[in-house]
């Protein structure tokens, strides 16, 4: 597509957390490396997802496989204010337990 | 039948209460499929929870589509049949059959798609069409939300054309 907007940002918001706002689907590509660079002793990595407007099971594809790499590395990967649509496809693959999601600060 | 628009790859179509979309089987149409799938739910009383996932099974599929097979294109349709909203998206070879389906170990991290449609959608039926695969999904409204559309009565499958044209 010409022009193709972007669908996903991924602004650094402290150490080791991370904003995402915008789709997250077959399209859309997280910066694994860099969201899995250990440059803090933070034990964490959180992703706020509060601004996600929406999410498919390709969305969930990623944050499986940064959790993954995420739990080879020694951290642990951490969702924060996951939007509506975030939290629906967690409860409907039945993931809503493996990932550790934290409301709203 | 008048083409409403062909903008971001997207050919769309509206004719008797249905809404018709042929895109190439690429990612970057995704969105765009999304955006006119809730437009179209919008303008005819669809509730909030009803597009959500009308929207996510559409993106589902489509996304099927992509990953798993050698179709160049998408075709959508989706039209209202009283308190349902009927979703049919071809061409969707290499579908598992819905009887038997579990989830995938979680050290795979794909397969979920079908789930996920099979989760949030009333009924998901698989029809094999001499040109293809079409899934055709039903998702009701809740009793006294819908707003029948006389004229939305959805087709047989069998009149869903499979563009395989490229």
């Amino acid at each position: 597509m010409p022009d193709d907007p972007v669908r996903l940002s991924v602004t650094r918001n402290g150490p080791r957390s991370f904003e995402l706002i915008g789709e997250l689907d077959a399209h859309s590509s997280l910066p694994l490396d860099e969201l899995l660079a250990p440059e803090s002793a933070t034990q964490h990595i959180t992703l706020d997802m509060a601004k996600v407007e929406f999410m498919d099971s390709s969305g969930l594809r990623m944050l499986l496989e940064l959790r993954t790499r995420a739990t080879e590395a020694g951290t642990q990967l951490v969702l924060r204010a996951p939007s509506r649509q975030v939290a629906r496809v967690l409860q409907v693959s039945g993931l809503d337990d493996v990932f550790q999601v934290v409301p709203t600060q | 039948m008048a083409i409403v628009s062909s903008s971001d790859d997207v050919r769309v179509v509206e004719h008797a209460g249905q809404l018709s979309l042929t895109a190439p089987a690429a990612s970057g149409v995704l969105s765009p499929i999304r955006r006119w799938v809730r437009g179209f739910m919008h303008d005819r009383g669809g509730s909030p929870e009803a597009i959500d996932d009308v929207e996510l099974a559409a993106s589902e599929l489509a996304t099927n589509v992509i990953r798993h097979t050698a179709s160049p294109s998408i075709s959508l349709r989706l039209g209202r049949a009283g308190d349902a909203w009927v979703l049919d998206v071809a061409d969707a070879e290499g579908v598992p059959p819905l009887d038997g389906i579990s989830p995938p170990p979680l050290s795979d991290p794909t397969g979920r798609g079908l789930i996920v449609v099979t989760s949030i959608m009333d009924e998901v039926r698989v029809v094999e069409l001499a040109g293809g695969i079409v899934v055709r999904c039903v998702r009701r409204e809740p009793s006294g939300v819908a707003e029948g559309v006389g004229d939305a009565a959805i087709n047989a499958p069998s009149t869903f054309g499979v563009d395989r044209s490229g």
